[in-house]
């Protein structure tokens, strides 16, 4: 849990100069923005962390999220003339049952491939990503499907009241809901354990009995399974689908991941350390927007308040920056603790 | 040059002795090392002999023999470190019949009692190991059958063979036997925990009880089980994977190279173990290189040669020699 500690200390931090710098920052909007963005996020970050916890790695979880909304939208869209294409009308249940059947159908095809056949988890799910981008492309037929005024888009823009005119928003409830039931299986069951097993040392884990490949398939079925309900939760927030929704959301989700504690060597991570490592990076990217240094300019001999602001340009680069620099104070750690650890034993 | 012929087949060994040859005549000094006594003393003019890292012998090839230079290999006398027997081997609880072991083509048949201790003598990669592998179900025999308890036994993975209670202390503990990055509890649990009632929620109590009973059992030296595997020594860690199967009620226990890179302290300790386990009725198959544990603890003997059973040798006629000679495959056992 240290590393989560020194993320969770780095999120406040980061927090405490947005809000300073910027007042806007805890204002109601913009935190009830952030909160759903950082919650769409936790879902499925938290779903791919099972996979990297086995050591695996799963590239086509923005894939599934942008298929999955599409499937809502091509069934349960309201029919439309004017567009090229449209959703069908179908009821809202229906939409959302077969997103969800067909995204762990994809976990469960990946997780038997590279389970089964001994495949590598990058190149498989590689594959499925562009597959699966390119199946979204037909559906749409490369154009969008709207929502219209579905009460389906209320899935994302309302919420359970708590009186006192506060909403959470439904996608937080879902995110708290995912956040338990993860914590419940990866830190409280046996199938957990299991999976901290595989990524700890694979072959001790088949000598040791452990179902290897039966709980490693399990763990891309729930990556698949709660990208398409982040799926869901985004097609509900945007209102249309079109084939390029969630493309490069894995990198996120992976970076996430890896702030919040996950180790790519598989074997380490916390669903509670993803969180974290989702409210960093949707806090940043807030943050490039919100971040601003007040200065006083003359103008015509007058003083002008102006403020310096970071440049949309900027967000690759500080983004990058950040990840680098995280995986880098990581490593720094490692290496000291392990020297001082080699240390003792010595003594 | 270090064993070089490890990996050449008959027909390239020739090949390489005309070039050493060759080089000899040219007035290029070889240094030979290998474990193949023919080979040394068919192109050898002088061979110094090591035990332990001590020089014990400088021969020349002309002068000597097979039987002097295997003498001089095993030479010290038995220590008495080993312990004492007290039960006698039952009825035959794993019988094995012309099993082919990947990788070979010859089937291999033995038997083993109840409360025995089979060892299994051999170079270093006769097949020993992949033998094991197969009947612990991480590899699938090419042929054969195999009977446990009276009923056919043909396992497909690990957890086949865990369930009849057939449990493996694999070679290389790093790489099979532990996790190294988990602590001593949950390496000890982890075979076991998914049978821990109830179910449906990780059972940290029991968990905790069964490896602090184990930790005290085995003397493990550990500042407490909540410790990862990785920093403790070897011997402790060995004790750490001993611990995850005594906690299960072994059947039948394989072990592996037990000692491999132990110290003699914690070497005598689990041999101890290994005695009181057989005594308690365990059927124990143990590989070992050492020729001294391996003489000085089984009851009794199977040496490989090249994938094959050379010999069965009961504990009473076992001596090094003997068991030297078939390991090399000087000699075949009547």
């Amino acid at each position: 849990m240290r590393k989560e500690l020194g993320m969770f200390i780095a999120l406040v931090g980061l927090c405490t100069i947005i809000a300073i710098s910027n007042p806007a920052f805890y204002g109601e909007t913009n935190l009830l923005n952030t909160t759903r963005q950082i919650a769409m996020l936790g879902i499925f970050a938290i779903g791919v962390s099972f996979v990297i916890i086995t050591g695996g790695i799963d590239l086509s979880v923005g894939s599934i999220i942008g298929l999955s909304g599409v499937i809502v939208a091509r069934i349960s869209a309201p029919v439309a003339e004017t567009d090229l294409v449209s959703g069908a009308g179908y009821h809202i249940s229906l939409g959302i049952t077969i997103a969800l059947l067909v995204s762990m159908g994809i976990g469960l095809v990946q997780g038997l491939l590279v389970t089964g056949l001994g495949l590598q988890p990058f190149i498989v799910t590689l594959g499925g990503m562009l597959l699966i981008r390119g199946v979204s492309q037909t559906i749409t037929q490369g154009g969008n499907i709207s929502f219209l005024n579905s009460p389906f888009r209320g899935l994302a823009d309302e919420g359970l009241g708590m009186g006192a005119g506060i909403n959470i928003p439904y996608p937080v409830l879902m995110c708290v809901g995912v956040l338990v039931a993860g914590t419940y299986l990866l830190h409280f069951t046996v199938f957990g354990r299991h999976l901290y097993a595989i990524g700890g040392n694979r072959e001790a884990a088949e000598y040791s009995g452990v179902p290897v490949k039966r709980v490693e398939t399990f763990a891309y079925v729930i990556s698949a399974g709660l990208a398409g309900l982040a799926g869901i939760a985004y097609a509900a927030y945007i209102g249309q689908m079109s084939h390029t929704v969630g493309e490069a959301y894995e990198l996120y989700a992976i970076t996430a991941a890896v702030l919040g504690g996950c180790s790519l060597r598989g074997g380490e991570g916390t669903v509670v350390g993803v969180i974290i490592g989702s409210a960093i990076m949707r806090i940043m990217d807030n943050g490039i927007n919100m971040f601003q240094i007040p200065y006083t300019d003359l103008v015509d001999g007058k003083e002008v308040q102006k403020f310096w602001r970071l440049s949309e340009n900027w967000r690759n680069i500080i983004n990058g920056g950040v990840i680098l620099g995280a995986v880098i104070l990581d490593q720094i750690s490692h290496r000291i603790s392990m020297r001082r650890k080699r240390k003792v034993n010595r003594e | 040059m270090d064993e070089p012929t490890s990996s050449l087949t008959l027909r390239e060994s020739e090949k390489l002795f005309e070039i050493v040859e060759e080089l000899r005549h040219s007035g290029i000094s070889v240094i030979y090392i290998s474990h193949s006594l023919e080979e040394v003393l068919k192109i050898a003019e002088r061979i110094t002999i090591l035990r332990d890292g001590e020089r014990v012998g400088d021969l020349g090839a002309k002068d000597t023999h097979h039987d002097e230079i295997v003498r001089l290999m095993v030479g010290r006398e038995f220590s008495t470190w080993f312990p004492k027997r007290l039960g006698k081997p039952g009825e035959v609880v794993l019988e094995v019949k012309s099993l082919v072991v990947p990788g070979s083509s010859f089937g291999v048949s033995f038997q083993a009692r109840r409360g025995e201790i089979l060892g299994f003598a051999g170079l270093v990669g006769s097949g020993r190991t992949e033998l094991m592998r197969t009947i612990f179900g991480i590899d699938a025999p090419l042929g054969g059958l195999m009977k446990f308890e009276g009923s056919v036994f043909r396992p497909r993975t690990p957890r086949d063979a865990i369930r009849r209670g057939i449990y493996l202390a694999p070679e290389d503990r790093k790489l099979h036997g532990l996790v190294p990055a988990m602590e001593v509890d949950k390496n000890i649990s982890l075979p076991d925990i998914g049978n821990y009632r109830p179910r449906w929620i990780l059972q940290r109590k029991i968990e905790r009880r069964v490896a602090t009973e184990q930790v005290s059992k085995l003397a493990v030296k550990t500042p407490s089980i909540r410790q990862r595997v990785v920093n403790l020594s070897g011997g402790n860690q060995q004790k750490v994977v001993l611990g995850k199967w005594l906690a299960m009620q072994p059947r039948l226990l394989i072990l592996d190279e037990p000692t491999r890179g132990i110290d003699i302290g914690a070497k005598a300790e689990i041999y101890r173990h290994i005695a009181t386990l057989a005594d308690s009725g365990i059927t124990v198959l143990m590989i070992s290189s050492e020729m001294e544990e391996i003489l000085g603890m089984s009851d009794r003997l199977i040496v490989f040669h090249e994938r094959r059973i050379t010999g069965e040798i009961p504990r009473e006629e076992a001596t090094e020699e003997k068991v030297l000679r078939l390991m090399t495959g000087k000699e075949h056992a009547a």
